[in-house]
């Protein structure tokens, strides 16, 4: 009896300590990051225009090349869990799929992103987009037509 | 012989210490007077104790369950034993055989996603814009579209250094062309800065 549970111990240790080493792997050592994106709106209206106050400070907003349109609606804010190496995706307001991934993590940090915005069953509206960011440095996506204006994606490591 | 059956039945009796009493004492009489009745008895003796040796019984108690045990224990057990040992370092190199499988899975399957997100890098395109912010800001490192891309830089805040105001740009735009299906007009803005 003492033997089998040897074994059983044996046995239990090494399935664990096989799908711990795959664990790490499949989700790259288990580096994260936080995404925060933001779905905006740009359209041309008659007069000053606005910018939804539910944006909140955003004075890039105000300057080329997006003072092209004077007002402006936030239509989505997500918060999304990058793991390294792990595609996540993103439903857009036109249809299209957002698929961003954390390729890797520099010291500082910085955070390598690999993304694509696709339209399921058309083309791509881009086939790779590869950059990277410090934490808490918005960038800008931004040029799709969608109902009389465009669509600003911003993104947000943390 | 001159014992006649009557004698030989009692000295037989008094081998086998069937004989009390007076009984007994004639017998003794007989055997110790008579020299045949003498070697009938001894000679009876001497077959009893051949047969006690031959059999063992009698002289020391006989436990049949420890002559079973020890006739058939030993092998069985070992056997039952090495089957049961056996049994279980199959199941050993079983559960370990199917963990070793799943971790192999597990890193084939990491590794066809990671390829799949990573394509390999094609040739840049007329559409591929290299650009970066600050040292320490966002950096385009590949753009890959099949419409016409541009990266802005797009200042935030103002700074004064030595006098001279400048402005750091503090975000990225990556403005990427999306003509509408039905609309010949262009979504692209209207001032553009160059990288």
């Amino acid at each position: 009896v003492r033997a089998s549970r040897r074994y059983f111990a044996r046995a239990l240790f090494g399935a664990v300590a096989s799908l711990a080493i795959a664990s790490p792997l499949a989700h790259a050592g288990g580096q994260q990051a936080t995404l925060e994106v933001l779905v905006l709106h740009a359209t041309t209206q008659p007069g000053p225009g606005s910018i939804d106050p539910s944006i909140g400070n955003m004075p890039q907003l105000r300057r080329p090349p997006f003072s092209a349109f004077n007002t402006y609606k936030l239509l989505a804010r997500q918060s999304l869990v990058l793991a390294k190496g792990v595609p996540t995706q993103y439903a857009l307001v036109n249809g299209r799929v957002l698929q961003i991934t954390l390729t890797n993590v520099l010291p500082g940090p910085r955070y390598e992103i690999a993304a694509a915005i696709n339209q399921p069953g058309g083309g791509a509206y881009i086939n790779l987009l590869r950059l990277t960011t410090p934490p808490n440095d918005t960038f800008f996506v931004a040029g799709q037509q969608y109902r009389g204006g465009v669509i600003v994606i911003g993104f947000t490591l943390h | 012989m001159s014992l006649s059956q009557e004698q030989m039945l009692d000295v037989m009796a008094f081998a086998d210490d069937e004989l009390e009493g007076d009984d007994r004492d004639r017998v003794a009489k007989l055997v110790e007077g008579d020299d045949e009745a003498a070697e009938l008895l001894a000679s009876l003796r001497a077959i009893g104790e051949g047969v006690r040796s031959a059999v063992d019984l009698g002289r020391r108690d006989v436990d049949v369950r420890d002559v079973v045990m020890a006739k058939i224990t030993p092998n069985d057990l070992d056997k039952a034993r090495i089957k049961r040992t056996a049994r279980t370092r199959m199941v050993v190199v079983g559960a370990s055989l199917v963990a070793l499988a799943a971790a192999v899975l597990l890193y084939v399957r990491h590794t066809s996603q990671t390829v799949a997100t990573n394509p390999p890098k094609a040739a840049p395109s007329a559409d591929t814009v290299l650009a970066s912010s600050r040292a320490t800001g966002v950096q385009v490192d590949f753009v890959d579209s099949e419409m016409p891309a541009s990266v802005f830089f797009v200042p935030a805040d103002s700074a004064s250094t030595n006098g001279a105001k400048t402005e750091r740009p503090s975000s990225v735009v990556v403005w990427i062309d999306d003509p509408p299906p039905a609309s010949p007009a262009s979504s692209s803005p209207p001032e553009k800065s160059a990288p």
